[in-house]
């Protein structure tokens, strides 16, 4: 299955799941960051004003008990009444600050309600109730001072029962301070436990995440890694020592696209060597049979050359075999140019019945034991190149010769049709399979037997097939039974 | 009737067959020649009591060589040596093929062929042949 993913497929998944998992992150961190920051400006906003206002108002109810004290005068502290009046005035307004900003036992706010909730649940709701009951009893100590106040004027300083209620909101406004450090303590707490939580997520998040990112690298480099070891193994096995191993990469990705391209091209470079050493052995075993001859009558002609009847047979059998390796080595050279397309054609009107009159004339002196009819129509003028069209019918001769069993003779007829010029090699008795015929067309596909004249066929018709197909013309075989064989050239006039 | 010790040359190469019987001719050799395995099938059930040598060439029409040389190896038997002369580019591995242990690699000096078949035909030698690689 992850084979079929394409390599840039599982680079893209690699990259997007590492992009997915730093936006977690960073989603994850700047929620965190938000909620300290939030945290941070409740605990001033609820806890540090409310203590500050505390302070505040415990510094005012000591002021009015250290004043409403009854050796106050003796002590010389002398308060006119709005004095004492004011200081009421600013422990009311704290009353009622802090109901509707800091109170948690009733309080409507946000934070109040929030905070309710996180005091019950860490089990500190009894400082719940005991704010309410101080708040309940700082009200009304503040009530009766007032009420006191408004009665008495400039004469409350000396009653009984500001004496009594000045302590109480004292002690009120110190109980309160007690309680609210205690829920900066609690809510403190819980920004911290927060915070820790926050780091915890965020490790493990990032944890996850580089372990996801490494498992899926590690799979992508597993999936891909091996295979491109092995194609590099299979080149380097290749290059050091010409061994094509099949690549059989049966992935669908770009790995197997490669591993199949160099099957390909290592597979062409493999048949090409063959062909290469084919090539060179057929050359090597041509070359080497009319060497053999003229190396041994060349050994007989030194030892023998006082006679005369030896030597004239050395020498002409040394001139016969050289001729018959000159015209070895062209067709060779020729076949060779051919199959790599360097050959050059340069065409130019001539009589084709010229051509193939002096060819079979040429050759037949070559061919002891075989006879040649020849049906010329002349004269058949095409436009060709002669040099090149000469070695196509002489291979086409030699190839007709080789297979000829030599006892009939070899009928070569030249026609002029509508707009061809055709020339047709009958080998009367012989016989060629479909796949003798294939083979013929092979270049140095095989070695061909020697006929009783002893020329060899070694490049088949592939020469002529080729050098015809240049002149934009038609060569065929065809098997007819008991009447032979028939090679058909057609040239265009 | 007298009837002269011969070698036999199958090879389809004309050329090389009339080297070989004119070189038998200068050494007093009789030289007897086939073009293919048939002929020389045929040769031998003729000529075999004086055949002493056999030098058969690898590529020759008709049957395949290891047909061939199994056919030549029968008919010949074990009396009759038959040594590979080829042209082809790894002698050794072609003799092997054709169950052959002695081989001449074509083109071959003419005076160590000479000496063999002085050995072989004329001094009746058979055991020479197994000197012969690639004189």
């Amino acid at each position: 299955m992850l084979l079929k993913v394409s390599v840039g497929h599982r680079l893209f998944l690699l990259v997007a799941l590492q992009t997915a998992i730093a936006t977690i992150l960073v989603v994850t961190a700047m929620k965190y960051v938000y909620e300290i920051a939030a945290d941070t400006q409740y605990m001033y906003r609820f806890q540090l004003l409310s203590l500050a206002d505390l302070g505040k108002a415990q510094e005012n109810a000591a002021t009015l008990q250290m004043l409403t004290r009854p050796d106050a005068a003796d002590l010389g502290f002398r308060a006119p009444h709005a004095m004492i009046a004011g200081l009421i005035g600013e422990l009311e307004e704290f009353d009622s600050r802090y109901r509707t900003k800091w109170e948690v036992a009733e309080g409507t706010s946000h934070d109040a309600e929030n905070f309710r909730r996180e005091l019950v649940h860490a089990g500190e709701s009894s400082l719940i109730e005991k704010e309410k009951r101080i708040l309940k009893y700082f009200e009304d100590a503040i009530s009766s001072l007032r009420e006191e106040e408004q009665s008495h004027q400039s004469h409350i300083v000396s009653t009984d029962e500001v004496r009594v209620q000045v302590p109480k909101i004292t002690n009120a406004v110190a109980e309160l301070l007690d309680v609210n450090i205690k829920y900066a303590e609690v809510a403190n707490d819980q920004v911290l436990r927060r915070a820790r939580s926050s780091r915890w997520w965020l490790l493990t998040i990032g944890s996850i995440g580089t372990i996801l990112t490494l498992t899926l690298g590690v799979l992508v480099r597993q999936a891909i890694a091996p295979r491109i070891r092995r194609l590099v193994g299979k080149v380097h096995l290749f290059r050091e020592y010409g061994v094509n191993e099949k690549i059989l990469d049966t992935g669908e990705d770009e790995i197997a696209v490669l591993g199949n391209a160099l099957d390909t091209g290592f597979s062409a470079i493999a048949a090409r060597d063959r062909e290469r050493d084919q090539f060179l052995a057929v050359a090597a075993h041509e070359l080497k049979t009319p060497i053999t001859s003229i190396h041994g009558f060349a050994s007989i002609l030194a030892a023998h050359l006082d006679d005369r009847t030896v030597a004239d047979r050395a020498i002409e059998n040394i001139s016969r075999q050289s001729w018959r390796l000159s015209r070895l080595v062209e067709h060779l050279f020729l076949a060779m140019r051919m199959k790599t397309g360097e050959i050059r054609f340069e065409p130019t009107p001539f009589d084709l019945s010229d051509l193939v009159k002096r060819s079979v004339s040429e050759i037949q002196s070559f061919f002891a034991g075989q006879n040649f009819i020849c049906e010329l129509q002349n004269p058949i003028r095409v436009l060709g190149d002669e040099p090149l069209l000469e070695h196509g019918i002489w291979t086409l001769l030699i190839c007709a010769s080789a297979i000829s069993p030599g006892e009939k003779p070899l009928k070569v007829s030249l026609v002029s049709t509508a707009a061809w010029a055709r020339l047709l090699v009958e080998v009367t008795d012989a016989n060629l399979s479909f796949h003798d015929i294939e083979l013929l067309f092979i270049p140095f596909g095989l070695v061909q037997y020697e006929n009783s004249s002893g020329i060899r066929a070694a490049i088949g018709l592939y020469l002529c097939k080729q050098i015809v197909k240049l002149h934009n013309g038609r060569l065929d075989v065809s098997d007819r039974g008991k009447a032979g064989v028939q090679f058909c050239m057609e040239l265009p006039e | 009737m007298i009837t002269l010790p011969a070698v036999l040359v199958v090879d389809d190469d004309p050329n090389f067959r009339e080297m070989m019987v004119l070189a038998g001719q200068l050494w007093g050799i009789t030289v007897l020649e086939a073009g293919n395995c048939g002929q020389a099938l045929h040769v031998l059930d003729c000529e075999k009591n004086r055949i002493r040598l056999i030098i058969l060439d690898y590529y020759m029409p008709g049957m395949e060589p290891r047909q061939c040389a199994a056919a030549l190896i029968a008919k010949a038997g074990p009396s009759i040596p038959i040594i590979l002369a080829t042209a082809a580019v790894e002698p050794a591995v072609r003799a092997a093929e054709l169950k052959l242990s002695q081989w001449l690699s074509k083109p071959f000096d003419i005076t160590a062929l000479e000496v063999l078949f002085r050995k072989v035909v004329l001094e009746n030698d058979p055991y020479y042949c197994l000197n012969i690689r690639n004189p």
